[in-house]
C-alpha cells in the first residue's frame, strides 16, 4: 500500500511508484490523498497489506514515519514502512532508528524500487512460519 | 519568400542530404536513433525557410505590444522595465517570513511571493489535530489579521506587487490582504498584485483543495468578481501551467490543459454576465515552469501568448487589446532540480532564467539549488535571485526584443507547439469543456501517464540528468540544508489558543454566523470575509464555516 500522510497534495511520487509496482506484478492500494495515520493504519490492516511505503514531501517524515509504526506496533500488525520524497540526508538514518526499512529520497530509481520489493516479497515467502499473524479487526 | 527561391533551396536542401550529410553519416552516426524535445516533438537536424513558408509577419508576429503578442506584450519590453524578480518565500512564523522578504528586499528584490503552509492553505489552524507536524514546514503560518500584519510590517502595499500564493484558501486570504491595507489607510483600487486561485489545476495537479468542484468555482468566481470590480491593479487568478507539467504533464500538455482551465473560467465569468472586456485583463497571468529545455521554453511562450490572443479575440469577442495580453510569472521548476550533486541545479536555474528573458517574461521565480533537500537557506534564495539580476543585468538577453524571432527552428517550433495546444484545447472542448474533462478523470490520467513515461524515460537514460543518471558518481556532495525551527509548532499553538481566549468572541460568532448565512444564498462572499477577519476570525474558523455549509472535497486524481 502506498499512502499519502498529511496535508501535501503533491502526489506524483506516489501514483509512479504504485503504477511501477503494479506493472512489475505487485497488488498496489493507493490511499489517495490527505490521509491521516489513523486512517493509513485502519486501511493497511483492513486490507492485511504485506508492507507500506509513505510518500512525503513536505517535511513531516519524522512525525509521520514514527507515528505510523508505533500505531502499527500497539496494534500488533507489524508490516514494513518505508518512505520516499523529499528527506534530507541526515533524517535517512534517524528514520531507519525509527524502524523505517528503507529510505528512497527524489532521484531514486523505479528499477530499485521495485527489486527492492521483490526482494522482501521473496524473503517473506521463505520467513516459517508467515510473518504476520492474522489481522485484527479494523477500527472504524 | 518567392516559389522560385523555395524550389531552389529544396533541390539544394536534397543535394546536401544525399551528398555530405549520407557521407558524414557513413563516417559516424547520429548520437540518438531519434532527436525529440522535452514533450517529445521530433526534430529534424536544420529548419530552413521551407519550414516557414507560410509564416505571415504581420499576422503571425507583427511588433511587440501588437496583436497577436507573439514577440511580447509591451512595445518596449524590458527596455522600459525588467521582469519582477520575485521568490517563493515564506517558512515558520510571521516574523521569520517578514525578515526574508526584507532580506531579498534588501537585496534587489523587486515583488514578493508568499508561500503559506499547509495548514494554512487546507484550512485549518495550527492548533488542529490535522495541522499536527505540518505548522510552519513548507510556508509562512498565518490564521490571523494579526498574523498578516505582522508578515507584511515596514513593507509598503501599494509600491512592492505581492503574489498571493493561496488557492482554495485565497479568499482568506486576500481578505486579510485588504483588511491590513483599510487599516493602513489604502484603498481596494491602490492595491498591486495577484493571488493565484486557480482551483482547478488544485484537483488535476497539486491537491490542496477544500470544498468540492462547484462550490470551489463559486469561491473562484467570487474572488475574481470583487476584484475586478473594485481592484484594477489586482490579478485575483494566475492560471498555473507551473504545477500540471510538476505533477508528470510534459511542457506542452500542461500549456495545453491551463489553457483549457483558463478557458473555463472565462466561461464562468460570462455566465455571472461581466462582459468580456470587464474582466479578461484581469484573469490573464499564466504561472509557468520555463524549462526544462530552452528552445521548447522560449517557443511554448510565443505560441501560448498568439494562441491566447487569437482565443480571446476570435473566441470571445473581446475588443480592448488588453483584454488579449498573456502575461507569465515563470519558475524553474522544481522537477528538473536533482537531488545528486545539488549545485548543478544553480546551472539549470539559469538556463531557464534566460530562456524567460528570450521569451518576453513579465516575472520570475527560480527555484533554489536545495529545491530537492529542503526549503531554502537565505544563500541559497539570494542566489535564485541573483540568476535572475545577472541575467537581466550582465548577460545581454534583454536590450533587443524577441531576438530569437525569425530564426526558422524557433517560428516552425512556435508554429508547432501552437497545433498542439489547439488540438489539446478541442479535445477538452469535445468533452464538454475543463470541468467535465476533470470530474471524469481525463486530465488526472493524462498527467499520470505522462508522469510514468517521464520517469521511465529518465531511468532508462534517455531523459538526462546529469550527475543523477549520467556521470553519476558515488561521491557525495554535502550541502548546507534548512531546517524550520522545531519550536514553531508549539509556540504557534500556545498563540492561537491564547489569542482565542482574549479576543471579543461574540463579535467572531456573529461575523462567522453571517458569513455561514451568505454561503448559503447566492451572495459574493468576499465582504462577509472581510468582515470576518477584521472580527478576528481565524482562517481555519471561517474554512469551518464554509466547510459545513459546502462539504468537503473528494480526492478526484485518485487511481
Amino acid at each position: 500500500m502506498i499512502g499519502k500522510p498529511g496535508l501535501d497534495g503533491h502526489d506524483r511520487g506516489a501514483k509512479v511508484v504504485a503504477a511501477a509496482l503494479h506493472e512489475a506484478g505487485f497488488d498496489v492500494i493507493y490511499t489517495g490523498r490527505h490521509k491521516t495515520l489513523e486512517e493509513i493504519a485502519s486501511m493497511a490492516i483492513k486490507e492485511r497489506v504485506d508492507a507500506i511505503g509513505l510518500s512525503i514531501l513536505s517535511g513531516i517524515h519524522m512525525e509521520a514515519a514514527g507515528g505510523l509504526i508505533k500505531l502499527l506496533k500497539e496494534r500488533g500488525y507489524d508490516v514494513p514502512v518505508v518512505v520516499g520524497g523529499v528527506i534530507p540526508d541526515r533524517d535517512i538514518p534517524k528514520l531507519k532508528e525509527l524502524g523505517v526499512l528503507e529510505v528512497f529520497p527524489v532521484g531514486s530509481r523505479l528499477e530499485d524500487i521495485v527489486k527492492f520489493f521483490n526482494e522482501l516479497a521473496e524473503r517473506r515467502a521463505k520467513a516459517k512460519p508467515p510473518a504476520y499473524p492474522s489481522a485484527p479487526e479494523a477500527s472504524p | 519568400m518567392p516559389e522560385e527561391e523555395l524550389a531552389k533551396i529544396a533541390e539544394e536542401r536534397i543535394k546536401w542530404l544525399e551528398g555530405p550529410v549520407r557521407k558524414a553519416l557513413e563516417r559516424s552516426p547520429e548520437r540518438l536513433k531519434e532527436f525529440k524535445t522535452y514533450s517529445g516533438i521530433p526534430l529534424k537536424p536544420i529548419y530552413t525557410p521551407e519550414d516557414i513558408k507560410d509564416l505571415d509577419y504581420l499576422r503571425d508576429l507583427n511588433f511587440p505590444g501588437q496583436y497577436p503578442f507573439t514577440r511580447g506584450i509591451y512595445p518596449l519590453m524590458y527596455r522600459t522595465r525588467l521582469y519582477t524578480m520575485r521568490q517563493y518565500t515564506g517558512f515558520g512564523t510571521a516574523e521569520e517570513t517578514n525578515a526574508r522578504f526584507k532580506y531579498l528586499l534588501k537585496h534587489g528584490e523587486t515583488g514578493l511571493s508568499i508561500a503559506f503552509d499547509l495548514p494554512t492553505q487546507m484550512g485549518y489552524d495550527p492548533d488542529h489535530p490535522l495541522a499536527r507536524g505540518e505548522v510552519g514546514k513548507v510556508g509562512v503560518s498565518i490564521s490571523t489579521l494579526r498574523d498578516y500584519k505582522v508578515l507584511y510590517r515596514d513593507i509598503p502595499m501599494d509600491k512592492i506587487s505581492v503574489h498571493i500564493q493561496a488557492n482554495a484558501n485565497a479568499i482568506f486570504m486576500l481578505a486579510m490582504h485588504l483588511a491590513e491595507a483599510l487599516d493602513r489607510g489604502h484603498q481596494p483600487k491602490d492595491l498591486w498584485g495577484a493571488c493565484q486561485n486557480d482551483v482547478l489545476k488544485e484537483f488535476i495537479a497539486r491537491g490542496a483543495y477544500i470544498y468540492p468542484l462547484e462550490p470551489s468555482m463559486r469561491l473562484w468566481g467570487d474572488v475574481v468578481e470583487y476584484c475586478v470590480k473594485n481592484m484594477p491593479r489586482w490579478q485575483p487568478v494566475t492560471v498555473c501551467q507551473f504545477h500540471i507539467q510538476e505533477a508528470g504533464a510534459n511542457y506542452v500538455t500542461a500549456w495545453g490543459l491551463s489553457l483549457a482551465n483558463a478557458i473555463a473560467y472565462v466561461e464562468e465569468m460570462l455566465r455571472r454576465g461581466l462582459p468580456i472586456d470587464s474582466f479578461a485583463f484581469n484573469i490573464s497571468v499564466w504561472n509557468i515552469v520555463c524549462g526544462p529545455q530552452l528552445f521548447e521554453a522560449v517557443c511554448g511562450i510565443r505560441a501560448a501568448r498568439r494562441l491566447w490572443a487569437r482565443i480571446m479575440k476570435e473566441r470571445f469577442h473581446a475588443k480592448r487589446p488588453e483584454s488579449m495580453m498573456m502575461r507569465i510569472f515563470m519558475g524553474s521548476g522544481g522537477y528538473q532540480m536533482t537531488r545528486a550533486e545539488p549545485l548543478n541545479n544553480i546551472v539549470r536555474g539559469t538556463i531557464s532564467a534566460i530562456a524567460g528573458a528570450l521569451g518576453g517574461v513579465q516575472a520570475m521565480n527560480i527555484q533554489c539549488y536545495d529545491e530537492a533537500y529542503a526549503i531554502p537557506t537565505d544563500e541559497a534564495i539570494k542566489l535564485a535571485l541573483r540568476t535572475e539580476q545577472i541575467v537581466a543585468y550582465e548577460a545581454g538577453v534583454t536590450e533587443v526584443i524577441d531576438p530569437l524571432a525569425g530564426s526558422y527552428f524557433v517560428e516552425w517550433l512556435t508554429k508547432r507547439i501552437e497545433e498542439e495546444l489547439e488540438s489539446i484545447i478541442e479535445e477538452v472542448d469535445s468533452m464538454g469543456g475543463a470541468l467535465e474533462a476533470i470530474r471524469k478523470g481525463y486530465m488526472q490520467r493524462i498527467i499520470l501517464e505522462q508522469a510514468y513515461e517521464y520517469q521511465r524515460r529518465v531511468d532508462s537514460g534517455e531523459l538526462v540528468r546529469v550527475g543523477e543518471n549520467l556521470f553519476a558518481t558515488e561521491e557525495q556532495t554535502p550541502i548546507k540544508t534548512f531546517e524550520v525551527r522545531p519550536e514553531v509548532e508549539e509556540e504557534r499553538v500556545a498563540w492561537i489558543q491564547e489569542f482565542r481566549r482574549v479576543r471579543d468572541n461574540r463579535k467572531v460568532g456573529e461575523a462567522l454566523e453571517k458569513l455561514r448565512k451568505a454561503a448559503e444564498t447566492k451572495e459574493n462572499l468576499v465582504p462577509y470575509v472581510v468582515e470576518a477577519v477584521r472580527a478576528e476570525a481565524t482562517v481555519g474558523e471561517m474554512a469551518e464555516a464554509l466547510r459545513e455549509v459546502f462539504g468537503r472535497a473528494e480526492d478526484l486524481a485518485a487511481l
